[in-house]
């Protein structure tokens, strides 16, 4: 049970991120698994080959993966001018990169970030991995705290602005360069955060951006562009998907069958489930 | 203006940068080529500089041989292929150190030609068209897997012997009428070790679940129901399969654990879906032996707490005690902590010995000749035949003592070689 | 002058636009701009913004050439636009869309009279604090689309066809609210193709005919003039 509700906060982590640069860049972030994945070999490396501690070596990759973002935004895709094929070469470029840098270096190996807490802690009946409940909770918080920003914020108003009416916002004096920069920041940086869990709670090979890549595509699309409170309800729905789907399924049926259900859906509703058009 | 272009500027050097990589990464292959190349012929240079007057047995300086090897180096396939690559180098310098390759009393240095075969099916026939229409060469090492459907009919129509690595045990890779086609080793066999070394380090054990690949299943169940049967174990319902490519692995744990099996047996798949079955099952509470293809000290880093209860089958350390002596060698040539599949370099090995015993560089002569021999020594120990009826080959397959270990509270434990039952 | 367009030329592609204008608007002053559809009228205003890049020609404001500037800076030296067709952001409350209008403005108390103002110019948008923009009639999100033009604190508002699919006496409301804003010394320049609003508030008014001013004077000599009558005010 708890696995499904991680996988869901995985998805829904990796769908808000996406959704950031989607929306506001309208950039359809290929490289979104490439920097999942990467987050995660960097912080496996900083705690393995550095020695540094979880507490410290989680926040420092999602602000250096927040940092790229930031890099990226102003020398990757601000020149390409949200021109849609470009964009897309761009991200496929970066992503190519990335994912052959940590074949090459770290990919013969299948690597595991030790967890950050050892031993389990009981629920009522269940034993339950306490490194588990503990990303459970820093990822509730994390989303919470990004709908507080979304929300609450004048960043967060002014991002929205910026989704829903570009030429409006420039108007009342919305810097759209720096909206975006801080776009590709959370983008990135929500990445990272599911990086670390992935590559804690489970494995890592430098193929796993692209699994989890496809998986995102499928929520967003269904969630309905534009829309942040759907990435959380189909996240969710995901993560209950593919959480309980391979109990009843074999193999690589699972993955067709999920297919089909998401197809099935967006036939009843083409706009996804939230999208405003 | 010039803010733009300095954007631009930067772009294109990001892009340069990145374009190395991929070169260095895809384009090593070609480097290590050359290396051998130029090794080769600086000994060949100083044998002739310094010791041309000592009257040496062989006659002239030593010739170059040439022989092909196709591995996955990008893509899903590469966790295995990529890491056997650096061993296949290792081999192959190997046997040139020890004097190359002897037939008809004169040395050829072995000179390594490796391909990547993506893996896909297109990559690996791709390849192989390169290895045998560009290079022409007669001998090939690989391909791995059930790749060999793609290139075993290209290998057989210009007469190229090739010895897999290992296949999907699919009839289209090695049957009656692919005379040219040999197996470094017998996926079966390497089964029946984990299971034989289940039932003797675990004699209670009756009923197990098999967990294993979707996509190779099929070729593979009628090998492997038999093999259950004949190791003297049952097996508790259906197999459990997976996807190589899936996240999260619980769920597969939790099917395995409702079955309520003795022991899991994991005979085919990735590491990464062995780890995560391995953490889901004993996150769950299941306590039994769980058998399944490993290299040991990777295994107990990737599974920390996990890591109890396992039988390791194709772990090789310098810890091992019953280490063979060629793979001992091969392992202190490089890093002896990287993880080494040993799959390609077998085959060169064995590819090396019927070389010589058919003394002959005709790949018709030597596959002739290969058909005859009944034991060669592998960087395991003697290897022997096994699965002639099921190919329908006499002496093609080929099989070889294993590595068994018993990993406990994140502790290994080598245990002596396992020789596996021949497959009818 | 207080605001100056001077001499300006715009292109889309190599299609021109409007060609060697010059729009002034003084100190404290409402200022419209007449013309038919597509005679270039908004691209005015975009250019003023900083939307449109200028070809040729000055943008003078306050005393000093703004044509250099982003479009946030030019709103931080005053000037706002409520652009053509609203720009409102329809899936935000109301609130939101009139705090977004002060995007740049820091001063707390300031935001907060302000929106005081605004509330009183348009009690309807009080009540409808919470609700999306897009779920407001048309006149309504008119009204919010001045409004939030108005808590950027402007010292000159730019109004684009406010009277757009508006009944006949919400445009006169319009009127009034645009009297108002200049007796609190906002300098107002309107772009309308309704001259019947845009000749009742202004002091001085351009009549722009295929992107060149054809006519300009003040309101009496523009309503007495042969062209307007005929084009503008039927007969």
């Amino acid at each position: 049970m708890i696995n499904v509700v991680l996988l869901g906060v995985v998805y829904i982590l990796m769908g808000m991120g996406f959704a950031f640069i989607l929306n506001l860049l309208g950039i359809f972030n290929l490289a979104h698994g490439a920097i999942f994945m990467s987050a995660s070999y960097g912080c496996y490396l900083l705690v393995v080959r550095l020695g540094l501690p979880g507490f410290v070596a989680f926040p420092l990759t999602v602000l250096v993966a927040a940092a790229f973002g930031v890099v990226v935004e102003r020398f990757l895709f601000r020149p390409m001018k949200a021109d849609f094929n470009r964009t897309m070469m761009v991200c496929i470029a970066l992503s190519t990169v990335l994912v052959t840098t940590f074949n090459r270096f770290l990919g013969t190996k299948v690597l595991a970030i030790p967890p950050f807490i050892e031993g389990t802690t009981g629920i009522g009946p269940y034993k339950v991995q306490t490194d588990r409940i503990l990303a459970f909770c820093i990822g509730v918080v994390i989303l919470v705290a990004i709908i507080l920003f979304v929300d609450r914020s004048r960043w967060g108003a002014q991002m929205q602005a910026v989704t829903q009416n570009r030429e409006g916002a420039a108007l009342q004096g919305v810097r759209f360069s720096r909206v975006a920069a801080i776009a590709c920041a959370v983008g990135f940086g929500l990445a990272a955060i599911a990086g670390v869990f992935m590559g804690s709670l489970y494995n890592l090979t430098p193929f796993m951006g692209d699994i989890t890549l496809i998986k995102v595509l499928m929520l967003v699309i269904l969630a309905g562009v534009g829309s942040f409170n759907g990435i959380f309800y189909v996240g969710g729905l995901l993560g209950v998907l593919y959480g309980a789907l391979p109990v009843v399924l074999n193999g690589a049926v699972v993955d067709a069958a999920a297919s089909i259900m998401v197809l099935a859906l967006l036939v009843i509703r083409p706009q996804g489930f939230f999208g405003h058009e | 203006m010039s803010k733009k272009r300095f954007a631009l500027g930067l772009l294109v050097l990001v892009l340069v940068l990145g374009m190395v990589s991929l070169l260095a990464a895809c384009g090593s292959d070609e480097e290590t080529t050359t290396t051998a190349g130029q090794a080769t012929t600086t000994t060949a240079g100083q044998t002739t500089t310094t010791a041309a007057q000592d009257t040496t047995t062989v006659a002239g300086p030593p010739e170059t041989l040439k022989i092909g090897a196709i591995l996955s180096l990008t893509d899903w396939y590469s966790v295995v292929d990529a890491a056997d690559k650096v061993d296949l180098e290792y081999v192959a310098k190997m046997i040139n150190d020890d004097g190359g390759i002897k037939v008809q009393g004169k040395s050829y240095m072995i000179e390594l030609v490796i391909e990547d075969g993506k893996s896909s099916l297109d990559g690996n026939s791709a390849a192989a068209t390169k290895l045998v229409l560009d290079d022409k060469l007669q001998f090939v090492i690989g391909p791995g897997a059930f790749f060999n459907l793609a290139t075993t009919p290209i290998f057989e129509q210009n007469k190229v012997l090739h010895v897999a690595n290992y296949n999907g045990l699919n009839p289209a890779e090695m049957n009656k009428d692919t005379p040219y086609a040999f197996l470094g080793l017998d996926p079966i066999t390497q089964q029946s070790a984990a299971l034989k070394a289940l039932k003797q380090y675990y004699p209670d054990v009756k009923n197990i679940v098999m967990a294993t690949e979707d996509a190779t299943y099929p070729a593979f169940e009628a090998g492997f129901k038999d093999l259950v049967t004949r190791t003297g174990l049952t097996l508790a319902g259906d197999p459990v399969l997976f996807a190589t490519n899936a996240e999260d692995y619980n769920p597969v744990a939790s099917k395995i654990k409702a079955l309520n099996p003795d022991a899991v047996w994991m005979p085919i798949g990735i590491p990464p879906s062995f780890y995560g079955i391995v953490k889901g099952l004993r996150t769950l509470g299941y306590e039994g032996p769980i058998a399944f293809p490993v290299d040991a000290p990777t295994t107990v880093a990737a599974l920390g707490d996990s890591a109890t209860g396992l039988v390791g089958i194709l772990s090789k350390s310098l810890d091992d005690p019953n280490l063979a002596a060629p793979m001992k060698r091969l392992i202190e040539m490089g890093d002896p902590k990287r993880q080494i599949f040993g799959l390609a370099p077998n085959a060169l090995y064995l590819l090396k010995y019927a070389i010589e015993a058919a003394d002959s560089l005709d790949p018709t002569e030597v596959a002739k000749k290969w058909e005859t021999l009944t034991s060669i020594p592998t960087l395991y120990g003697d290897g022997f035949p096994s699965g002639n009826a099921l190919f329908g080959l006499t002496n093609h397959a080929w099989a070889n003592p294993i590595p068994v270990c018993l990993i406990n509270n994140g502790q290994i434990e080598y245990k002596p070689w396992i020789l596996p039952d021949v497959t009818p | 002058m207080f605001a100056e367009i001077q001499n300006i030329s715009v292109y889309y592609n190599k299609s021109m636009a409007v060609k060697d204008v010059t729009v002034n608007v003084p100190e404290a002053g409402v200022v419209s701009i007449i013309g038919a559809n597509g005679a270039g009228k908004s691209t005015i205003l975009k250019s003023l913004l900083g939307l449109v890049p200028i070809r040729g020609g000055d943008i003078v404001f306050d005393g000093e050439s703004i044509s250099g500037l982003e479009t946030a800076a030019r709103v931080k030296k005053g000037i706002a636009l409520v652009p053509e067709g609203r720009q409102l952001f329809p899936y935000l409350p109301v609130v939101t869309n009139l705090k977004l209008g002060a995007t740049l403005r820091r001063d707390k108390a300031g935001i907060a009279e302000s929106l005081e103002y605004v509330f009183q110019l348009f009690p309807r948008l009080k009540e409808r604090l919470k609700q999306n923009a897009g779920t407001l009639s048309g006149g309504e999100q008119q009204m919010l689309a001045i409004g939030r033009g108005l808590m950027a604190a402007p010292r000159l508002l730019c109004l684009d066809e406010p009277s757009v699919g508006l009944a006949p006496i919400v445009v006169e409301q319009v009127g009034e609210v645009i009297k108002d804003i200049n007796k609190r010394g906002i300098s107002v320049l309107l772009v309308e193709q309704n001259a019947h609003l845009a000749l009742g508030v202004c002091q001085t008014g351009y009549v722009l005919e295929v992107g060149q001013v054809v006519f300009s004077g003040d309101a009496e000599a523009i309503r007495c003039s042969e062209i307007v009558r005929k084009a503008y005010l039927g007969g």
